[in-house]
């Protein structure tokens, strides 16, 4: 029984597509067969995440269009055999996708994989309304800004009157010491407006710069980062693993220990 | 950047279903005017109008030097219905390149009161495709610009660019592709099926080229610092230094 579970957000630029690419890849290298469906038509970027660009040859809408069969339109990643991505174009012209076409593409991918993640654009217009049109669950990412957390609200409740009821959330490029000061909404301080289970609290970590341009997510690192174990735990849980959340706090909170420590000693 | 070539992919078993060019705005010139000609289409929603618009000024895109100022244009619009804001912005946009809008051609009444209201002739018929009902398969599209990402050009002859294709934009002619400048996006030649069609980019930079039906990537887009040029020989594509022998 497969899954489909689309990325969405409201506000652009919070992480939906970084965390599209990172969670597809941590879940197929759980062994999981997973298909990532970049519903960003007009303004694709999950094949530069994912390091795929050069691979694409056909696209979802070539698949509509049937100018060509939906195995040929599926890029599979080298790296991850259980990965395979269908593009998006990168055309208006070709942007006229309906709902009930995403409905068509899925019912034709949900016999073939054990996940199918779609990673929304951002907004609530049509583009929005396609990536949601044949999701039964959802992954919320926000980051801990009132404007990221006011847009994630409205996108929920959007969901809910579309009836998908299962939603989690991200919290994405949270700062742990900036948290302490007072100076950050803390991951409660958002639970507490959007009321939904948190799946996953995302570090602030450059790392991600990195893994981003280099087309390499993090969870493929062999030494993760802090964001990137964070991921693969997010993979984890989605597929009904308990796992504990990593204590960001005792990192800092070492941190700000260790430099008063350091001040003390030279007083 | 030849020896870095993957093991050519090909498009085939299903080759004939490489997409099939639809008609994008034309702009020919025909005796001492130009006839612009828009693609198949009805009405017009702001985004798609918005990338005819974009599509049109590619073509104009330095016209000035092959067209004479003040040079009449003759508008196709076939079948779309235009109101007087949208016929009004075309107006502009040609005057921008120092064309003079004329006279309109079209099927729709309320395009052709449209027209009428900015003081333009109205011919209601059928177009006309300037050059005959197909075009030569002499006729080169000439583009002076920068093909951003999500730029498509489709042409059904040869292309030359002056200027750079960006990652994430695409040529796709059934002929030649000629690009002076950096070729970084989509190029794809012979799209009709033509496998002797050559792409030459003053430098190429593709991440992936397609002549006919041969699909080739490139690892590294890295510059090689002197023009280059992708044909299929021996079944597959090969990238080689442009040579004037």
């Amino acid at each position: 029984m497969s899954r489909v579970i689309v990325i969405t957000s409201g506000k652009g630029g919070v992480g939906k597509t970084t965390s599209s690419a990172n969670l597809g890849m941590g879940l197929a290298s759980l062994g999981q067969k997973v298909v990532l469906i970049d519903a960003d038509f007009g303004l694709r970027n999950l094949d530069l995440l994912l390091g795929l660009e050069n691979r694409i040859v056909y696209t979802a809408q070539d698949v509509l269009a049937g100018n060509c069969r939906l195995e040929q339109a599926l890029v599979k990643d080298k790296r991850q055999p259980n990965l395979a991505l269908l593009p998006a174009a990168n055309n208006r012209m070709k942007e006229s996708v309906t709902p009930e076409q995403m409905r068509q593409l899925i019912d034709m991918l949900k016999p073939l994989f054990e996940f199918v993640l779609i990673d929304s654009p951002a907004g609530i217009e049509t583009g929005f309304q396609n990536a949601i049109a044949a999701a039964e669950e959802a992954v919320i990412v926000t980051t801990p800004e009132i404007a990221a957390v006011r847009d994630a609200d409205r996108v929920i409740g959007l969901l809910e009157a579309n009836d998908i009821r299962k939603a989690q959330l991200i919290v994405n490029r949270l700062r742990p010491a900036m948290v302490a000061s007072n100076d950050m909404m803390s991951v409660s301080d958002v639970q507490e407006i959007l009321a939904i289970p948190l799946v996953g609290i995302i570090p602030d970590d450059e790392q991600v710069i990195v893994s981003t341009n280099r087309g390499e997510p993090l969870v493929l690192a062999e030494d993760p980062s802090l964001a990137g174990t964070a991921y693969r735990n997010i993979a984890r849980r989605l597929q009904g693993e308990d796992v504990d959340f990593i204590d960001l706090d005792a990192r800092s909170k070492g941190l700000r220990q260790r430099i008063k420590s350091f001040f003390q000693k030279n007083r | 950047m030849s020896d870095e070539l993957e093991n050519g992919d090909n498009l085939t078993p299903d080759a004939d279903a490489v997409p099939a060019a639809p008609e994008q705005v034309r702009v020919v010139a025909v005796d001492d005017r130009l006839t612009v000609t828009l693609p198949g289409g009805t009405d017009a929603s702001a985004l798609v109008w918005q990338d005819l618009r974009q599509q049109l000024q590619q073509r104009l895109e330095g016209g000035e030097q092959r067209w004479p100022g003040g040079t009449e244009v003759w508008l196709e619009s076939g079948d779309w219905a235009l109101d007087t804001l949208q016929m009004e912005g075309l107006q502009r946009q040609l005057e921008a390149a120092r064309l003079r809008l004329t006279t309109i051609r079209t099927l729709r009444r309320p395009t052709a009161v449209a027209a009428a209201s900015l003081g333009l002739s109205v011919l209601q018929e059928r177009p006309q495709l300037a050059g005959g009902d197909r075009p030569l398969p002499s006729d080169t599209l000439v583009l002076q610009t920068t093909l951003r990402s999500g730029a498509e050009v489709r042409h059904p002859g040869p292309v030359v660019l002056i200027g750079d294709l960006n990652p994430g934009a695409a040529i796709i002619a059934d002929g030649d592709i000629l690009v002076w400048g950096r070729l970084r996006g989509v190029a794809h030649a012979g799209a009709a099926g033509n496998d002797r069609c050559r792409i030459l980019a003053l430098s190429l930079q593709a991440t992936q080229l397609r002549i006919a039906s041969q699909v080739v990537r490139v690892e590294s887009g890295a510059a090689t610092g002197y023009p280059e040029v992708a044909a299929i020989a021996e079944g597959r594509i090969r990238i080689t230094p442009v040579s004037l022998t």
